[in-house]
């Protein structure tokens, strides 16, 4: 585990070397261009935040739904939440041009921008997440109710206004479409669930806190209700485009269907949705090695929904200028600041299991 | 008679009712949201008429006459201190204005391409002002002009994602003068929208706002409206354009040329169907129905 530990370090010591030579040379470090204005960055931007879902979800079965099983679960799916939240904000900061001076967001923020309203919903959401942590360490259960209902409508929101700064754009094609905002709450859902049980499993595996493999295979088996769902958004959202047949929005489907994505579209939809939905309806999906192998792979899914959703749309812009030829690779740099962040969400999520006592109640073996 | 009576009646019981203090603030705290409703509801277009601007700066562009030289995109680059870029980094390029070659039509040896030299079209309804999330990029409401503050920009790019016509750039990097020979030939005017830029922040077409500046301080002096004919060089590329295929000018003039080309049969604008509401006016290549 101390191995562990020092490599994810050094990962992250790496990253935040590579952190600084950008600020230095600039965004010229990564392979963001012209069309392409984002890239992963704002992918993993979008998919940590969906991730931060999980929490919420967990916490509203235990603490609203009133199913007790999931209670011990609650404190996990918080930490995971909290951390994903704090890694989204340092992926925005990785995007910025001139991450100096971010307290202008805060000084003249713009109330039309989306932006300025996914940075106080995200702020608000995670000090609602901090509180319930905070509220179910010190046992307190009837104010913790009343934080998981307000967090509700917060959790909408975040999710609904990370979409939106993508659905309100009419100038690009293929995110200007009203499903957006619901296919991102569900796929949060899809992601956030996931990553809570591959943390379970972890902590099972490695830091000895015993989740009882009863409740892993009946969170597990929430997929069965979430996978169609996303299926179905994305379905609905690829029949209208391709029905109307509208140009500047077929072309997106064609390089989602057979163009440049056409592998990381068909890794979401087969591996990402329909095999974990078959794995968790089967037998295999009785067991702790079935709800892992279908938890990891729609994870995995839903990042490669989330790079499916942000990229296409940038190569094919209202205007084309046939000269420049239009590419986007992301560079090193990009890789080892996106590795970084995933290493320091291990250790951040190693850190607090050794702070803060993961299960409720129970003791740790 | 009975009705007129039972609405006074209506009328004094409200008006002697007195107002808690209660329902007062429910009250205001019900307009205050209904204020911030509203203001959200209206349509972008809405909003932009809320003040009718002094001057409606615009370009007319004859692509009957451009021969898409690129004489425009060299004048501007020279004027406003721009960052160069070797043929590598085409995709990090900064163009004020530039020229778009955009389709080509029919099959050798008859083959022609659609040529677009496009500046920042400076919409009335601009996409990329609402979506600063700092109020860096503005429009200036006295002329039409969508301008950009460099000390403000934190380098986000939601307007360069916003803008469907590709008009706003980003210095990926420190702009690059080719050396110390273009550095000491750099433009010395002090016009804060033509200091030299920084890396991090986004940049754009300014309809040459510096010599509007000049001019209008000028005019005041004088005491005298801006004449037409004192609009047709103010932009750089205008100045330049060989085949005379710009033209600048005040919308709100009836009688400027702008205007008067504007209201030509063959002037369309670009992506007309977004509601930006573009000011620069193209006018259709004569004998090309495309």
């Amino acid at each position: 585990m101390k191995k562990t530990l020092i490599f994810l370090l050094i990962v992250v010591g790496v990253a935040f070397i590579g952190w600084l030579c950008q600020l230095q040379i600039g965004l010229a470090v990564t392979g963001m261009n012209k069309p392409v204005f984002w890239g992963i960055y704002i992918v993993t931007f979008v998919f940590f935040i969906g991730i931060s879902a999980g929490g919420i979800a967990v916490a509203a079965l235990s603490h609203l739904a009133g199913i007790e099983k999931f209670k011990p679960v609650s404190r996990v799916a918080e930490v995971v939440a909290i951390i994903s939240l704090i890694l989204a904000m340092i992926a925005i900061v990785f995007d910025l041009g001139r991450p100096d001076r971010l307290m202008h967001l805060f000084m003249y923020p713009q109330i039309n921008s989306p932006l300025v309203w996914d940075v106080f919903v995200i702020n608000i959401y995670l000090v609602l997440c901090v509180a319930m942590l905070f509220l179910s360490i010190q046992g307190r259960t009837k104010l913790l109710k009343v934080f998981a209902v307000i967090s509700i409508p917060a959790f909408v929101l975040v999710h609904s206004i990370t979409a939106w700064i993508f659905g309100l754009m009419k100038s690009q094609a293929g995110w200007h479409t009203a499903i957006l905002a619901p296919l991102f709450i569900i796929s949060a859902l899809v992601s956030g669930l996931a990553c809570v049980l591959v943390t379970m499993l972890f902590s099972r595996r490695f830091l000895g806190i015993h989740f009882d493999d009863d409740v892993i295979i009946s969170l597990g088996k929430y997929f069965k209700g979430l996978l169609p769902v996303l299926f179905y958004f994305l379905f609905c959202e690829f029949l209208t485009a391709g029905f109307a047949n509208i140009p500047t929005h077929t072309v997106v489907l064609r390089e989602l269907f057979t163009g440049k994505f056409a592998g990381i579209f068909w890794f979401d939809i087969g591996l990402g949705i329909i095999i974990p939905f078959l794995i968790i309806i089967s037998r295999f999906g009785e067991t702790i090695t079935g709800v892992g192998t279908a938890s990891l792979l729609s994870f995995l899914g839903v990042f490669a929904e989330r790079i499916d959703i942000v990229l296409p749309s940038f190569f094919h812009p209202a205007l084309m200028n046939l000269r420049i030829p239009y590419s986007y690779r992301p560079t090193g740099v990009e890789f080892l600041l996106v590795t970084g962040l995933f290493a320091l969400s291990a250790v951040l999520f190693i850190a607090a299991a050794k702070v803060i006592p993961m299960l409720e109640g129970g003791e740790r073996r | 008679m009975e009705k007129t009576d039972k609405a006074e009646e209506a009328v004094s019981n409200l008006t002697r009712k007195k107002l808690k203090r209660k329902d007062f603030l429910k009250l205001g705290a019900a307009a205050g949201a209904a204020l911030v409703i509203s203001d959200l509801a209206k349509p972008m277009a809405a909003r932009a008429d809320v003040t009718k601007p002094k001057h409606r700066y615009a370009m007319v562009i004859d692509l009957a006459r451009c021969i898409g030289c690129e004489a425009c995109t060299v004048a501007c680059k020279v004027e406003h201190n721009i960052s160069i870029a070797s043929p590598k980094e085409l995709a990090r390029r900064i163009q004020w204005t530039e020229v778009y070659f955009m389709k080509e039509k029919g099959e050798y040896p008859h083959v022609n391409v659609d040529i677009d030299p496009r500046p920042c079209m400076h919409c009335e309804n601009p996409p990329c002002v609402p979506v600063c999330p700092v109020g860096a990029t503005y429009q200036d409401k006295e002329r039409g002009l969508v301008l950009q503050r460099y000390e403000r920009c934190i380098g986000c790019r939601y307007c360069t994602v916003a803008c469907p016509y590709g008009a706003r750039y980003f210095n990926w990097a420190k702009p690059n003068y080719g050396g110390k020979l273009r550095e000491e030939a750099l433009n010395p005017d002090p016009h804060p929208q033509l200091r030299p830029r920084y890396k991090g922040i986004v940049e754009k077409c300014t309809f040459c706002v510096e010599r509007l500046d000049r001019l209008e301080a000028k005019v005041e002096l004088e005491n005298r409206a801006i004449r037409d004919e004192e609009l047709h060089n103010i932009c750089t590329c205008v100045n330049t354009c060989m085949g005379r295929a710009r033209h600048f000018g005040d919308l709100n003039d009836p009688e400027s040329t702008v205007s008067k080309l504007a209201r030509s049969g063959r002037a369309f604008r670009l992506l007309e169907e977004l509601g930006t509401e573009p000011k620069v006016i193209y006018l259709r290549p004569l004998g090309n129905k495309a």
